[in-house]
């Protein structure tokens, strides 16, 4: 069965599309990702023009994360006061990002930034995710076999470790946020969410697998909350790029974006249920495979020859 | 005697009689084009179609037909290696006086039918096209054959560039001609031009014209119309069924437990 699309003026397969809907659902539901950097991709493989792609996904997303963050606000994992610290820091600097590619794009060189970007974020991300997961997971087998003299000695390590951070706990505006039972500066994630916005804007995605090591890593957040929180955040992200994107160069194809969202909010919420079946440190490394996995497709189409010399502007 | 010159007049109205049947049957020989559907409606499950283009009145051995849209520009990024090492859009490349979508379906190879001059002069063919292009870039040494032959690869992988033989039937006997052709979904909505070439030992001898409309209808016409004229409107819509379905979903998922 097909239907045609009235903005990307293709026809495509209903069931392929929900299909794909469905799968970067679940993998949104799992990890509080909002895929763009994998669904964007994969729609211009099955011949979605590439600004169409962009901007449907984000309308697509939308509704995704619209119903993971509605999953996981039943489950108790959003830190709402997080999320809307992260999302100011997200807006602003998604519009400096805007404004550095306008810049760049003048001068010429974008598409090596955007492009080289991409592939070190990705791969820095994904590596330090895999190897930390690894370890983690390495760590657990060996404390389940230690004495508890060994165990106390760890915790002392580690409460020294937690010590050092006294530059952060020293910046002004601490708060307490309870949901993620974590405190620090208001600045903090104000600060790395302009970080992630402007890594974003650039890349053209919502950031949700820069914002989701940032709150693992950073803020020390629990991977449950972190997860929630990120979808939230992604969702307002989300809003305003498709308005702007529907509003001003008319690029948003809802009939392909009702589509993949037919499959994307139950593959949401199917990913949240298996979510919480999953450890945290079992997620992180999946995440983390799935990351390396396009940072290595990402580079064999930068240094392979490509078989069609020319294409249409927009995209990565 | 007056006889005689009764019988006498009509027989000098023999040749003009003549004369006039020639004509009226010339009349009826002149080839016909037909388009069936002459529009093509694109409506929501639309995935191409099959267009048939028939005639007669065909006085010849060989038969071209081309379809296409008007010649315009277009514009496209080129990929090249960036430092030597990375494939990336470098730049932009813009093809002007060629049609967006062309397809041509002969009785034999074009070259084989018509001498190049010929092709050139009647825009037949993808030599032909190749030859009336313009390129415009900033990429230095522009290798226009080269970028030429791309183009054409990247139309046909489009599906909106063909050249096929074998589609077309002719009866000799009747002097009638039918092609049935699979019109992609690719071809964007508007107004095509169909021609038809009677080719006879490497000429035209006759030829014949129609029009073929591809548009979009009922909810494609509607959204369409909606995303370009009244685009505010049409992002809120985008945003409220998308919030609408998520939390729809999220609703009779409600078996998640928590709160």
């Amino acid at each position: 069965m097909y239907i045609y699309l009235p903005i990307a003026l293709t026809s495509v397969s209903l069931w392929l599309v929900v299909g794909l809907g469905l799968l970067v659902g679940l993998l949104s539901g799992l990890f509080g990702v909002g895929g763009g950097f994998l669904m964007t991709p994969l729609l211009m493989m099955i011949g979605i023009p590439p600004t169409v792609a962009a901007a449907t996904d984000a309308n697509q997303i939308v509704a995704a994360s619209a119903s993971g963050t509605l999953a996981h606000w039943r489950l108790g994992n959003v830190d709402f006061k997080m999320g809307l610290m992260l999302l100011v820091g997200g807006f602003t600097g998604g519009a400096l990002g805007v404004h550095v590619i306008k810049v760049l794009r003048a001068t010429g060189g974008a598409d090596f930034l955007i492009k080289m970007t991409y592939v070190i974020m990705l791969g820095v991300v994904g590596a330090f995710m895999f190897f930390e997961s690894l370890n983690a997971l390495k760590k657990q087998k060996a404390t389940a076999s230690m004495s508890e003299a060994e165990l106390k000695a760890a915790e002392e390590k580690k409460q020294a470790k937690a010590a050092k951070k006294g530059m952060l706990s020293a910046l002004p505006f601490q708060m307490y946020f309870e949901k993620s039972g974590v405190t620090h500066s208001a600045i903090l994630p104000i600060g790395l969410g302009i970080f992630v916005g402007v890594l974003a804007a650039i890349m053209g995605v919502g950031g949700g697998f820069l914002m989701v090591p940032v709150m693992i890593y950073l803020l020390r957040m629990p991977m449950h909350v972190v997860v929630g929180t990120s979808l939230f955040q992604i969702m307002f992200t989300c809003v305003e790029v498709t308005f702007l994107q529907a509003y001003q160069n008319h690029t948003v194809d809802i009939v392909l974006a009702i589509l993949l969202l037919l499959g994307s909010t139950i593959g949401a919420q199917i990913g949240t249920k298996l979510g919480k079946k999953l450890k945290g440190d079992q997620l992180k490394i999946l995440l983390a495979i799935i990351v390396l996995a396009v940072t290595v497709k990402m580079i064999l189409g930068l240094i392979l020859e490509p078989s069609l010399l020319l294409a249409h502007g927009g995209g990565h | 005697m007056t006889q005689l010159k009764r019988i006498f007049r009509y027989i000098k109205l023999v040749p003009v009689i003549f004369a006039l049947a020639m004509f009226i049957s010339g009349q009826a020989m002149a080839l016909t084009c037909k388009v069936t559907p002459g529009t093509i409606p694109i409506s929501l499950g639309y995935h191409g179609t099959k267009v048939t283009i028939s005639g007669d009145g065909l006085d010849a051995n060989d038969l071209i037909i081309q379809i296409h849209s008007p010649p315009g520009e277009e514009h496209l990024k080129y990929k090249g290696k960036a430092g030597g090492i990375f494939w990336m859009k470098l730049g932009t490349m813009t093809f002007e006086n060629v049609p967006g979508v062309y397809l041509v379906y002969s009785t034999q190879d074009t070259h084989k039918l018509l001498s190049p001059e010929t092709c050139k002069e009647l825009s037949i063919g993808f030599d032909a096209l190749k030859k009336k292009a313009v390129i415009k870039s900033d990429l230095k040494d522009l290798d226009r054959d080269r970028w030429l032959k791309e183009y054409m690869k990247f139309k046909e992988e489009e599906h909106v560039y063909l050249e096929k033989t074998g589609v077309i039937k002719i009866d000799p006997a009747s002097h009638a001609y039918t092609a049935e052709i699979d019109w992609p979904f690719e071809a964007p909505p508007g107004e095509y031009n169909v021609e038809v070439f009677a080719i006879q030992n490497g000429k035209v001898v006759d030829k014949a014209e129609a029009k073929l409309k591809d548009m979009r209808v009922g909810v494609e016409e509607l959204l369409s119309h909606m995303a370009f004229e009244k685009p505010a409107l049409y992002g809120i819509i985008a945003l409220v069924v998308a919030i609408v379905a998520g939390f729809g979903v999220g609703m009779v998922f409600k078996g998640g437990g928590g709160h």
